[in-house]
């Protein structure tokens, strides 16, 4: 079995503990129009208004506001500790494996353990990179911008 | 106005200029007076598929715990479902998936911080970063440890004696080992061991063996017997003191204590004083003869469990729903 760390960044690697990062939701996919590569690409500007936020990507034009989330979310990031030295070995194996009966079935949308640790490096853990409490939501189909004026037939 | 224009004003990997914001939000029809003067322009970082990354939904509650740097652990054997412990509980871990894009960004101005800029009638542009894009995330949901393999874990070695202890090979385990094999937090982990009668000796946590579990009790019910002390007045110091060269003194503590309350008195040395606790002891006694025969017809377990518990307690059928025992109409 393993056992998998959450932990916070230790002192070196973050001197002013966790920073908060935010979260922009939004209906739908982002796709390069093009096909091209969108690493570093541009992908839209948001407004704010008086009563909330505007975003303009590509095509469209999508409105929303800030909210609070309802539940925090941590954003975990992987890391092993082969080079580290800590005292809680952040993955430690049994020595036998023992015979296991799954006590209930696993649903579709459980996780199993081999999603969330590299075989083949077993001091996996995973540290809080940042935490994200509020978010910018865009709950409405974006709008098209319409450029073209239709010909007159 | 053309298709192009808007081509145009969404174009550039290289910074936008006020002159490109404002192109295009007249594209979109927005008119300036109503925004606010502070403009950010999204960017995807270099790697936004961060497969390093995971963003999980916690509680506040959780969160602290991960903040104050307490124990949250993922535990699970390679093909379990994945459950996250804190000290206290356990949470099974779903991923949930969406239709919606979830943009990650390290940094944003909020709208209270948008209000005003350096200049007086233009628009500031921060260039922000799209860390990743998710489409899922990790959710958790409060479940029950998963304690079953405990006892077959337990059972695996029982204590049977002190004197079987130096040949003794088969597998020990102390709490750390269990919690290497156990899905659940410390806290529940504790409780399922004191549900289990278990004991730690030596460091390892053993169940002991039913029969040795008897003799203690037998001992312990002597001991009383031939002090002539009063059921409702027994020493547990004493009791310590005379039985621990045959007993290790800490399943000496653990058998009495499954089998007395506290009186709220002491001797006059201060040491406390315990009594039968009746409902346990009955119990126990019941299982204790049942064990051997299995079935027991139940005029003569009746007569033969009243004789066996300790002067002074009554048995009653209600009692043995405190232990593992079933009482079938046919017996």
């Amino acid at each position: 079995m393993v056992q998998i760390l959450i932990r916070m960044p230790t002192s070196e690697d973050s001197k002013s503990g966790v920073p908060d990062w935010a979260v922009v939701e939004l209906q739908g996919d982002l796709e390069s129009k093009s096909g091209q590569e969108m690493h570093g690409s541009f992908v839209g500007d948001l407004h704010y208004t008086k009563k909330g936020a505007i975003l303009i990507i590509g095509h469209h034009i999508l409105f929303g506001k800030t909210v609070d989330v309802d539940k925090p979310f941590i954003v975990l990031r992987k890391k092993n500790s082969l080079t580290e030295h800590h005292h809680e070995a952040n993955m430690l194996r049994s020595q036998k494996s023992l015979e296991h009966t799954q006590e209930e079935e696993a649903s579709e949308v459980s996780v199993s353990i081999e999603n969330l640790y590299d075989k083949h490096n077993y001091s996996t853990y995973y540290e809080v990179h940042a935490i994200v409490r509020k978010k910018i939501l865009f709950k409405t189909r974006p709008k098209p911008i319409v450029t073209n004026v239709p010909k007159k037939l | 106005m053309k298709e192009d224009d808007l081509e145009e004003a969404m174009a550039g990997n290289v910074s936008r200029t006020e002159e490109d914001v404002r192109r295009l939000l007249h594209l979109a029809k927005l008119d300036e007076e109503d925004l606010k003067p502070v403009v950010q322009s999204f960017y995807l970082a270099q790697d936004f598929t961060r497969e390093d990354l995971k963003l999980m939904e916690v509680t506040p509650d959780i969160l602290n715990q991960i903040l104050e740097g307490e124990r949250v652990i993922i535990r699970g054997d390679k093909s379990d479902p994945a459950v996250l412990c804190t000290d206290t509980q356990t949470y099974d871990i779903k991923e949930a998936g969406t239709s919606n894009s979830l943009l990650l960004l390290p940094s944003v101005v909020w709208p209270d911080e948008a209000e005003t800029n350096d200049k007086d009638d233009g628009i500031t542009i921060a260039s922000q970063e799209v860390a990743g894009i998710f489409h899922n995330y990790l959710e958790l949901h409060l479940c029950r440890p998963r304690v079953q393999k405990l006892r077959y874990l337990m059972e695996e070695n029982l204590y049977t004696g002190k004197e079987y202890e130096a040949d003794n090979v088969d597998v020990k385990y102390t709490f750390e080992d269990l919690l290497n094999v156990i899905q659940a937090s410390p806290k529940e982990l504790q409780t399922a061991l004191r549900e289990l009668q278990a004991c730690c000796i030596d460091g390892f946590w053993r169940m002991l063996d039913f029969d040795y579990q008897f003799s203690v009790f037998n001992h312990i019910v002597n001991l009383v017997d031939s002090n002539s002390w009063p059921s409702d007045g027994i020493p547990l110091q004493a009791v310590l003191d005379t039985l621990e060269d045959l007993i290790p003194r800490k399943i000496l503590e653990e058998c009495f204590h499954w089998y007395t309350e506290p009186v709220g008195r002491t001797t006059p040395e201060g040491y406390d004083l315990y009594r039968w606790n009746e409902d346990k002891i009955c119990a126990f006694l019941g299982e204790v003869i049942l064990r051997p025969t299995g079935k027991f017809n139940l005029e003569e377990f009746l007569y033969t469990w009243q004789s066996t518990v300790p002067e002074g307690i009554t048995t009653n059928l209600n009692q043995l729903k405190v232990g593992n025992l079933a009482l079938s109409s046919t017996d």
